[in-house]
């Protein structure tokens, strides 16, 4: 709104892709043709049919094969040169291909934004020279994008890890394409990134990887039924696209089946193709696709005059860099340090995005929101951590919630903030604790004590306790709730996923006494209210049950604490009822009209059983102050 | 006086201070409502795509079964078949599923993807053959159409 939104392009050698900031997050934008068709990419390709028809994107691929003297593709190879593309008799430039691609992102952009788009930020490589530059800046001239800024690929994408934000480290961005590998050495030092070296292989990546599973597939399927399915169109077809189904696959399960049905037919009737292809083959089959990573990995390395020990991070970006085998290859060769999170074949365009937003004043320092890095929350009844402000929730941010005493006659409560990710109260940080005094004696449950915690854009929490009875206040500001080190918080959440199931059992063991303490109390109460009109026996099975969970509560032994509890909640009920019964009979009797009692009576008794629950659902009691 | 200057300056200062802030947190709030807006149309997409990329997954057992049928020999078995087949033919349809029509027809590169031309005395561009069943869902190509097209050989084009 009012601010126009600067759009960042990914403009690639086969594929472009192009993002936008959205609510504050950038967002890919999606071709036109939809995500099922061509994935959210547009297709570098740009094609004229005979009749004079443009076509842009994936519809000029799927042409290529059978227009390929009007068809252009990697256009970006060709920037900044003098290459002029001949076609049905017309000259164009490589800005000039280019520029239909860039337009048809904005015009796809503008369909998404549903505003008009004239700004723009594109990536180029980090080896681009000053005409190849230019070559880009014209081509967003000519599709008539004001080009704000070119940005280097592997800035881009060190920006969508958020690396722009401060400190001093040398990246190595790991760029593998479906055609090209871009090995990039970066230092980020007082807000700047400057390239130190740069390498790669124009002809590498997953193309090949597909290729290799095809030759396999092919070479098996002759093997075993004597066919050659490589002379077969419709069969070359169907086998390309499993073998890279297969290989996407194959990055997150260990083994998966190819499978198809029909694929050829002799005059013994249909043959159908069925593998099992294993991680470890596809990496077999791939590995000297891989090994030729490793010459540009290491002049880049050289010529950075840099040892694999002096880089702090490691970025990945492409589709194949998904692929475990790739990951192992570049831990193997760097280290363990790569950033993770965000999709390998996205970052270069949400980070170009990201600049466009900051180019456009729409991130300013006023809207750099952080987040609470862990769960904030109190101590309640039997030592239960309550959660008021979840981790992860985006700051600023304020939330209240009412709580009671746990006791008869309570005068004060403590207010013990925690955080971290576990149930019980213990195994949390404490971060400060006080007492709101002064509350009017009163029975357990009646006082309302309102907590709320706010934290402010700058991470300080202010805890404050109300007691909205006499409107006495008591506050708490804690200065360090959002700094803490990143290790310390990946080792809490790791805590609480750990002993999850172990803090669940105790957490609910908790909860279960807190049900029966508090059954107790409500007991004893309808007890002393109802003693006159309650007859012995009633009396009597209610005492033995209050006395059962009262001994049940000494032990430790949560299941018959359980069973005691519903017994006593059913003596309970049958007492209320028992109560509104004797009530009714003597209001009859009183009336003299013996047959006018309502048919009501029975159930009005039943409506006291759901009505006890309540008062025993005491999940929100502040602990004691002891 | 000269105090009086000063916070008559301090307090124009200020006031623009204030209305800048004001004037960002109205942007902030507007921005705000519109990525609501946004985020619910955002929704209603990801329903719609949600069930087609479901869609676009299944047509591969189509295929499968359009393959089959041909070749089931025993006739009470393809009978069977037939009926599976015609009813998850028409549970698709009914989410607005349909084939795209493309022997004969002229080649649309929105619907049709070629894998191969063949010289012949066909017009250039006809489709020849459907190599792999393409299909709309309510009018969108989540799969096009695998075809071979023509390439009529008048000796006036070279290879």
């Amino acid at each position: 709104m009012g601010k126009e939104k600067i759009i960042g392009i990914d403009l690639g050698t086969s594929n472009s892709e192009a993002a936008v900031m959205v609510g504050g997050k950038p967002t890919i934008i999606p071709s036109a043709e939809g995500a099922t068709v061509a994935g959210k990419m547009f297709p570098s390709y740009v094609a004229f049919t005979g009749d004079g028809q443009l076509l842009v994107g994936e519809p000029a691929r799927r042409q290529a094969v059978t227009n390929p003297e009007g068809t252009v593709t990697a256009a970006k190879r060709k920037m900044g040169t003098h290459h002029s593309y001949k076609i049905y008799g017309k000259e164009y430039t490589p800005q000039q291909i280019s520029s239909f691609i860039l337009q048809k992102i904005k015009r796809d952009a503008e369909a998404f934004l549903g505003e008009k788009v004239t700004k723009a930020v594109i990536t180029v490589p980090a080896y681009f020279n000053d005409n190849q530059r230019t070559a880009t800046k014209d081509a967003g001239k000519i599709a008539g994008l004001d080009v704000v800024r070119l940005v280097n690929e592997p800035t881009a994408a060190s920006m969508a890890y958020g690396l722009d934000r401060g400190g001093e480290y040398k990246i190595l961005v790991f760029d593998l394409g479906g055609g090209t590998l871009d090995v990039t050495i970066m230092e980020f030092g007082g807000g700047t990134f400057t390239v130190l070296a740069t390498s790669g292989d124009t002809q590498l990546g997953g193309t090949d990887m597909d290729n290799a599973i095809y030759e396999w597939i092919a070479a098996e399927f002759r093997k075993t039924e004597g066919i050659d399915l490589r002379t077969d169109k419709m069969a070359v077809n169907r086998v390309k696209e499993a073998a890279e189904k297969a290989k996407i696959e194959l990055s997150t399960v260990m083994e998966t089946e190819i499978n198809l049905p029909y694929v050829s037919a002799t005059q013994a009737g249909p043959k159908h193709l069925a593998l099992k292809l294993t991680r470890a083959k596809l990496e077999q089959l791939i590995e000297p696709i891989i090994g030729r990573c490793l010459a540009p990995f290491e002049s880049a390395l050289k010529d950075a005059k840099l040892t694999k020990d002096d880089i702090q991070k490691v970025i990945l970006v492409g589709g194949p860099t998904r692929m475990p085998v790739v990951q192992k290859f570049i831990e193997e060769h760097v280290g363990k340090k790569m950033e993770r999170g965000i999709d390998p074949m996205e970052c270069v365009a949400m980070g170009a995005a990201i600049q466009g937003a900051i180019l456009g004043g729409e991130i300013t320092d006023m809207v750099l929101l952080d987040v609470t890095p862990l769960t904030l929350g109190l101590e309640t009844l039997g030592g239960v951590r309550t959660a008021l402000i979840d981790r992860n929730t985006t700051i600023p941010t304020k939330k209240s919630q009412i709580f009671s005493t746990a006791a008869d006659l309570q005068t004060s409560v403590t207010i013990h903030v925690l955080q971290g990710e576990r149930p019980m109260a213990a195994d949390n940080v404490s971060l400060g604790q006080f007492n709101l005094v002064g509350l009017p004696p009163a029975p357990r449950g009646v006082p309302q004590v309102e907590v709320t915690f706010d934290i402010d854009a700058s991470g300080i929490l202010n805890v404050s306790a109300k007691d909205l009875g006499t409107g006495k206040e008591q506050k708490m500001t804690i200065t360090a709730s959002t700094k803490l080190a990143e290790s310390d918080v990946k080792k809490m959440v790791n805590d609480a996923k750990e002993y999850e199931a172990q803090d669940k059992a105790r957490r609910e063991e908790v909860e279960t006494r807190n049900t029966a303490d508090s059954l107790v109390y409500t007991a004893e109460k309808t007890k002393s209210d109802l003693a006159d009109k309650l007859n012995a026996d009633i009396l009597d099975r209610l005492n033995g049950a209050i006395t059962s969970v009262k001994a049940a509560l000494e032990g430790k032994d949560t299941a018959q604490i359980t069973s005691e509890t519903e017994k006593l909640q059913k003596v309970l009920g049958e007492a209320g009822s028992a109560a509104y019964q004797e009530v009714s009979r003597r209001q009859a009797e009183q009336q003299a009209g013996p047959r006018a009692a309502p048919p009501g009576g029975d159930s009005a008794g039943d409506a006291g059983g759901p009505g006890d629950e309540n008062v025993v659902d005491a999940d929100f009691k502040v602990h004691d102050d002891k | 006086m000269e105090d009086i200057e000063q916070l008559k300056k301090e307090l124009e200062d200020k006031t623009r201070q204030a209305e800048e802030r004001l004037d960002q947190l109205k942007y902030l709030q507007a921005d705000f409502d519109n990525f609501r807006k946004w985020n619910a149309k955002e929704k209603e997409a990801i329903t719609a795509l949600a069930n087609e990329r479901l869609i676009h997954d299944l047509l591969v057992i189509l295929d499968d079964f359009e393959r089959a049928l041909p070749l089931l020999e025993e006739e009470k078995n393809k009978e069977g078949m037939q009926m599976v087949y015609k009813k998850l033919v028409k549970i698709l349809a009914g989410y607005g599923l349909e084939p795209i029509e493309c022997v004969g027809k002229k080649f649309d590169p929105n619907s049709h993807e070629a894998l191969c031309r063949e010289h012949c005395g066909e017009e250039t561009n006809t489709i020849l053959e459907d190599l792999g069943k393409g299909y709309r869902l309510k009018s969108k190509v989540i799969r096009p159409s695998k075809v071979k097209i023509a390439e009529q050989v008048t000796g006036e084009k070279g290879d």
